[in-house]
């Protein structure tokens, strides 16, 4: 537990991380669910949903500010007491076990399906938890240089959409608006692809520059909504927002029709620099379980580390059923998004009101 | 901690997992291209003869045209499976062939599953045939390996002429069933004398086929609804052949759309060309020449359009040219004009603009 204080960040790393804790499995299928309502104009709400990681991280950075940076369980004691403070860890566990095994499962699903469907299943599964586990029991410092350097690498992933801009159809896009009311009604869909932003809140009291931090979250939200925004924009301009809401990953189907004279299949090779993100994702993900596991029980973090693994791996096994994760995601991110919301806010404004009172 | 964790993830990785239960290449077939038909007599089951390449060993590779008979897509392959020696997978085919019977009949299942299964190849060619595909699989190959590969280059080279658009492939076909105000137009293959021929294109409604427009035709219609193709336009003089003008264009085009009581859409098609014959001047072309062959032209080519577009409207009352979509786009997917009887009542203006980029490299 004491090493894990000891784990300073940089700036920039923690920008890195926030990214990383986000873009994951959403690359694949984001389009998908935000064209369900908004059909043409999803991209639009795509973007307009960054409010949710911009609201997020900035309340967490004045809440920090106000209260000095100290340690997250130690600003909950202090603004909520010690009961409510346990309930709002418990809350958070449970919150990134879901993120975690949902992002788990949809990568077991891509894999199984598209490339290594020899494999058995309880295999891929446990070999791929048990390497977030080794990676997240490094423990924070690790985390950012991780997430910083897979970046670099990874980044061109986001290219590859890019040729979509010759062989698309501007029919497709166009209208540009046709109704406000769907555009504003699928913005809660967007927040889903943006879930993982609260790993702000336990990672920003170790960040060493504390004065430049302000615009960090700023700065990482606005590139993830850049993804987003961007990727499903070329979806829609290539396949069509019918075609998009028809499949459960349409950025796959997009990398299937490329033409490339040696590789025959470039799939392939997108589905092996993506499982780099997703490996991020996950470590990232469960560095914030087991850290919430070890402060609730007072268990070291390594230890936690391989506590915490049962629970994922159940969670995982009951979400693999793509159509039943889709029917427990829909009936439980919406309330997450929003308690997560509505915590964040209440916890800027009491720890202003904290400050004030001091004074 | 850190130690146990390696060992055990080096001890799953290299005990646990592995190719278990995967074939040796010579217990594979690698099929190259799927078909489709209707039995002929009985109940309309599906025929699906599937052409293969399979490995005898000493690197020899022959191919190999095995259907299955049953009721539906999947089934075939139960029937198939009871007289083949091999283990088949999907994904390798570089060719669908659907015959004529088969589409008429419908294939939504058949788009269903092309959405539905991750294995299937989206860059395999698709078109529909005359007769069984069967027959087409068994032709003779003259200068390649397969029948599969030689009909796929066909249409993968189609757009060098006839202004064929230049995807023929099956995400091409599910585009064009899904996207509002589209149908699927494919082309259409013959045996002529024992060897494919694309003679025509296939227009579909919905996921049946509809009509079948003749090359003459649909030369015409090709102009309008694809974009960046080659194509040779003549003009003859005197109903003598040797006395004509000959351009290779590539089209552009850019429809526009206006709704006063009915849809106005107004195709303006820029054909960017080459002159490449000329028997009709004698002397050097000046520009004025050049503006009078390319107004010639112009002229020429606005009257086989109207033509043309008229015999849509009238005959075959569909939407050939793929020009709904534009309305979709200015109107909204869900606009109540995009039927078949508004296309009929449409006014479609023609504005033809031909551009000689060259005049080839004859003084004379």
């Amino acid at each position: 537990m004491s090493k894990v204080i000891e784990n300073k960040i940089t700036k920039r790393q923690y920008i890195f991380i926030l990214i990383s804790a986000v873009v994951g499995i959403g690359i694949l299928s984001a389009p998908n669910s935000i064209c369900q309502k908004a059909e043409q104009s999803g991209w639009i709400s795509m973007f307009i949903g960054c409010i949710y990681p911009l609201t997020i991280t900035y309340c967490a950075y004045l809440s920090y500010k106000n209260l000095g940076f100290i340690d997250f369980y130690t600003l909950n004691e202090r603004i909520y007491g010690k009961f409510f403070t346990k309930i709002i860890f418990i809350f958070f566990m449970l919150t990134l076990t879901i993120y975690a095994s949902s992002v788990l499962s949809g990568f077991f699903n891509v894999l199984s399906k598209e490339i290594s469907f020899f494999l058995p299943p309880s295999m891929i599964v446990t070999v791929v938890s048990l390497t977030i586990v080794f990676t997240a029991s490094f423990g924070l410092q690790s985390l950012g240089r991780l997430s910083e350097i897979v970046f670099y690498f990874s980044s061109m992933l986001f290219l590859f959409p890019l040729f979509t801009i010759k062989k698309g159809d501007t029919t497709n896009i166009l209208p540009i608006i046709s109704s406000f009311e769907k555009i504003i009604s699928s913005i809660p869909a967007s927040f889903y692809s943006y879930a993982g932003i609260e790993i702000s809140f336990f990672i920003l009291p170790y960040v060493v520059s504390k004065k430049t931090i302000k615009n960090a979250g700023f700065i990482s939200s606005i590139i993830i909504a850049l993804i987003y925004t961007s990727l499903t924009f070329l979806t829609i301009y290539y396949l069509g927002f019918e075609l998009t809401t028809k499949i459960y990953y349409p950025v796959l189907f997009i990398m299937e029709t490329i033409e490339i004279s040696i590789i025959s299949d470039f799939k392939i090779v997108f589905i092996f620099l993506w499982s780099g993100i997703i490996l991020k994702i996950l470590a990232c993900d469960y560095f914030v379980i087991a850290h919430t596991f070890s402060r609730l029980t007072h268990i070291p973090y390594k230890k936690s580390c391989l506590i915490t693994w049962p629970f994922v791996m159940m969670f995982t096994i009951f979400m693999i059923p793509e159509h039943g994760r889709n029917v427990f995601l829909d009936n439980t991110i919406p309330y997450i998004v929003y308690i997560v919301l509505l915590y964040s806010i209440i916890t800027a404004i009491l720890s202003k009101l904290k400050v004030m009172k001091g004074i | 901690m850190k130690r146990n964790v390696l060992i055990i993830l080096l001890i799953a990785l290299t005990t646990f997992t592995g190719c278990y239960e995967m074939e040796p290449i010579e217990n594979l077939s690698i099929i190259i291209g799927i078909g489709y038909d209707v039995q002929k007599e009985g109940q309309k089951k599906i025929v699906d003869p599937i052409e293969m390449f399979v490995f005898k060993g000493d690197g020899e590779v022959e191919r190999l045209i095995s259907p299955g008979i049953a009721e539906t897509i999947y089934n075939t392959i139960n029937d198939r499976q009871t007289v083949m020696s091999k283990k088949f997978l999907v994904g390798t085919e570089k060719l669908y062939l659907i015959s004529r019977e088969w589409a008429e009949y419908g294939i939504e299942d058949l788009l269903d599953t092309l959405v539905r299964n991750e294995n299937r190849n989206e860059i395999a060619y698709v078109c529909i045939t005359e007769g069984d595909t069967k027959h087409f699989f068994s032709m003779v190959p003259i200068d390649n390996t397969s029948m599969s590969e030689a009909i796929s280059g066909i249409l993968k080279f189609s757009y060098l002429a006839n202004f064929f658009p230049k995807e023929v492939t099956i995400k091409e076909l599910l585009f064009m069933y899904h996207q509002t105000g589209r149908r699927i137009i494919l082309p259409y293959i013959v045996d002529d004398k024992g060897k494919p021929k694309i003679a025509g294109i296939c227009v579909f409604d919905g996921a049946k086929l509809k009509h079948i427009i003749p090359l003459e035709e649909a030369f015409y219609i090709n102009m309008i609804r694809s974009r960046k193709s080659d194509g040779y336009i003549s003009i003859i003089k005197d109903n003598n052949p040797k006395i004509c003008y000959t351009i290779k264009a590539k089209n552009y085009v850019n429809v526009e759309v206006d709704y006063d009581d009915k849809l106005i859409y107004t195709i303006n098609i820029t054909l960017k060309g080459n002159l490449k014959t000329d028997t009709i001047h004698n002397t050097a072309i000046t520009a004025k020449e050049a503006k009078e062959i390319e107004r010639t032209f112009e002229e020429y080519i606005t009257e086989q359009l109207n033509k043309t577009i008229e015999k849509v409207q009238n005959k075959y009352k569909i939407d050939c040219f793929d020009i709904t979509k534009y309305a979709a786009a200015k109107l909204g997917k869900h606009s109540p004009l995009l039927t078949d009887e508004e296309f009929q009542r449409a006014q479609i203006n023609v504005k033809v603009k031909v551009i000689l980029v060259d005049l080839g490299r004859s003084m004379k």
